[in-house]
């Protein structure tokens, strides 16, 4: 995992996310596994965010510290590139905190996905963007020219010509930009009634903050990734009003045992409430003070979860019988429901939310039945933000 | 809309950025001009400026202006502290270890910042208002700090051609040992050098903020590197004047390019634009090799 380097912030929420569980499930004598309680051990090596010394340690893992099973490390490009070595010692892999379809696309029967792919980012805030305006028309879209943030354009623009859509502007920029400014002139030209930005944390922020300079309101403002941190609002206040975007999981999106029940699955693992109680105990151990859980630690919480389920099925650690009964598996988590595509190896029972920040707090405004407010529609204008409005 | 209405948001924006490009990249080209060290922790030190921005303005109320100021001499202390404990110790005439050590430096800076601030994105607002020219609306801050970056590189150049210590530091670029015979104490040449061109490089990263203020985190020193060597490449390395120029030239080629390439229907505009950027450099290391403005 990579716990310094470029994805230092993410790469240390998953691992806590892990941990968090990894304790919980100790703290009740261990997992089941044939009627033995068996202790779980998380063994860690920092990537440093670099390819190489991601591939040589998942190696070193795998052939010194003779691991059962492998979480895959945080971001797409280093999730692409140690799944092959997974596939080549037949370690069963479960891909957390990535997301482009290409890990999924490679045939590889040992590496497994838990939450939606990449593609499907932007479909949960088009779906809702179509569903609340009938007459909405037209779409800009723009991304950071990277693995994963290609994969959410590119879905964005095919599901939103699904919807009759029609994606007037459809723009890359670098993976650093220093200036948005001339793609940001080229969206204003354009004037779309719902614009896109498949963005990471730095370029989402800069996106805002130069949409904002130049005057470039619409209707709905979606950013990928960006937007699901406290520090999105830290650093743009104001700005980040009404700002909308998907997340694979949210603190008040609730999963429990009763709706399990409800719905005939299985219930396995903590819930939300113990989750969240055991993260702030491992970040203020190892990060110094009590944060709240968000969506890189219940992703990456989830993919330990499934993997411990599927020992405790099979009753083995041997990742051939595991993936096994994963195929078969069909289960809730706080996360979400756990259903394997055998074509693709994804969990495809896992839907996306959407949040939009309204009064300085992120809600869930989509699907509606998790919801815990309403979307703002159509979003406030850069004026009425900078005068101070906020959205309610 | 005619053709110049079209391009004129596009050659204003790239001009303003150009600027802070050019401020940027001067503390690097003067190094190398006098001391021959390529500083390849040159972007730690943009950090560490927009650091100094986001908790000046944060956590004291003190704008970026005011802090540009306490940036320059920091970053000036830690420059004289490098000449000291990494450069003077390794000897000049050992670049590649001096280069090696500076790498280490690039990395312990970010690891510090890391360890320090912590790993996430974070940013500030400040705003004084805008006005709209030629289709852009312009923020009065990053106006001001345009030109503030211009006067700096005009009083540095002055600095350097009017001033005793200045003409010093310029008597070292044409011949160290010339220098050593009149009279010049060549290391406090070295160590002052040093300590300017790290203090304008904190600086620019205050005046960066004033263009990119969120996102500010550890690791985004790592472009800045490889822009500011381009840049001080393309103006002649040495060269204060030289690399502001470039700054510019940068700045107009990445802005007006993408609008080039964007209208002539090109999937990578943005790319392309960097494309001719690095094409630009390396036709003027192969056809004159000094850079723009050096002889």
């Amino acid at each position: 995992m990579p716990i310094s380097g470029r994805y230092a912030a993410e790469g240390q929420y998953s691992l806590w996310g892990a941990l968090a569980v990894v304790n919980w499930i100790n703290d009740r004598g261990g997992l089941d596994c044939g009627g033995k309680k068996v202790r779980v051990r998380l063994v860690y090596r920092d990537s440093e965010s670099k390819l190489e010394l991601a591939q040589s340690l998942t190696e070193s893992l795998v052939t010194r510290d003779k691991v059962h099973f492998l979480l895959s490390p945080y971001g797409s490009d280093l999730a692409i590139g140690v799944s092959p070595i997974a596939e080549k010692y037949g370690v069963l892999m479960v891909v957390v905190g990535a997301a482009s379809d290409r890990i999924f696309q490679q045939g590889f029967k040992y590496v497994v996905g838990v939450a939606a792919v990449a593609s499907q980012y932007m479909w949960s805030v088009l779906d809702m963007a179509k569903a609340v305006d009938p007459n909405v028309k037209t779409v800009g879209i723009l991304y950071r020219d990277s693995e994963f943030n290609r994969m959410v354009a590119e879905g964005a623009k095919t599901h939103a010509e699904k919807l009759g859509l029609r994606v007037v502007v459809y723009e890359p920029y670098p993976a650093t930009p220093k200036d948005l400014t001339p793609q940001i002139l080229k969206v204003k030209a354009a004037n779309p009634d719902v614009l896109i930005v498949a963005s990471h944390f730095a370029d989402g922020q800069l996106a805002i903050r130069q949409m904002a300079e130049q005057k470039v309101d619409a209707k709905l403002i979606a950013l990928s990734v960006a937007p699901l941190v406290p520090e999105f609002y830290d650093a743009l206040k104001n700005l980040a009003e009404c700002v909308v975007g998907p997340s694979h999981w949210e603190p008040p999106v609730r999963y429990t045992p009763e709706l399990a029940r409800q719905k005939g699955v299985e219930w396995f693992g903590p819930t939300a409430e113990e989750f969240a109680q055991y993260f702030k105990r491992v970040s203020r151990e190892l990060g110094g003070k009590e944060i709240e859980p968000g969506y890189h630690a219940a992703w990456a919480a989830k993919g330990v979860l499934a993997i411990l389920y599927g020992v405790y099925k099979a009753a083995d650690v041997d990742s051939a019988k595991v993936l096994s009964e994963l195929g078969k598996a069909r289960f809730m988590t706080f996360f979400s429901e756990f259903k394997l595509d055998p074509a693709t190896n994804v969990n495809v029972a896992h839907s996306m939310v959407a949040i939009q920040w309204q009064n300085g707090e992120r809600v869930v405004i989509w699907p509606s039945e998790v919801a815990t407010a309403k979307l703002r529609y159509p979003s406030l204008t850069w004026d009425e933000k900078s005068a101070g409005k906020v959205c309610k | 809309m005619d053709f110049f209405s079209q391009i004129s948001p596009f050659l204003l924006s790239g001009l303003l950025l150009g600027s802070i490009y050019g401020l940027s990249a001067t503390g690097l080209s003067l190094i190398f001009g006098v001391l021959k060290v390529a500083n390849i922790a040159h972007g730690a030190f943009i950090m560490l400026g927009a650091y100094v921005a986001y908790f000046a303005l944060t956590m004291w109320g003190v704008v970026p202006f005011v802090s540009a100021i306490l940036a320059l001499a920091l970053g000036g202390a830690l420059g004289y502290l490098v000449y000291v404990a990494v450069v003077k110790p390794l000897g000049l005439k050992n670049e590649l270890n001096i280069l090696v050590a500076l790498f280490a430096l690039f990395l312990l800076m970010a690891e510090a910042a890391r360890i320090l601030w912590g790993p996430d994105f974070v940013g500030y607002t400040w705003t004084i208002g805008s006005f709209s020219l030629g289709g852009l609306i312009i923020e009065y801050t990053k106006l001001a700090g345009a030109l503030l970056a211009l006067a700096i590189v005009i009083s540095l150049e002055v600095f350097l051609r009017k001033t005793y210590a200045g003409r010093a530091i310029r008597a070292v670029v044409q011949d160290s040992v010339g220098a050593q015979v009149v009279g010049i104490n060549v290391d406090r040449v070295y160590a002052l050098a040093a300590a300017v061109g790290i203090g304008i490089t904190t600086l620019a990263g205050v005046f960066i903020t004033l263009f990119i203020p969120v996102g500010i985190n550890p690791y985004m020193g790592g472009p800045y590197t490889l822009m500011g060597f381009v840049i001080a490449v393309l103006g002649g390395l040495g060269s204060i004047m030289g690399a502001y120029l470039a700054g510019l030239v940068f700045g107009l080629i990445t802005s007006v390019g993408y609008f080039a390439f964007s209208e002539l229907g090109f999937a990578e505009p943005s790319q392309m634009a960097l494309f001719i950027a690095f094409l630009m450099l390396l036709l003027i290391l192969l056809f004159k090799p000094t850079g723009l403005l050096r002889i």
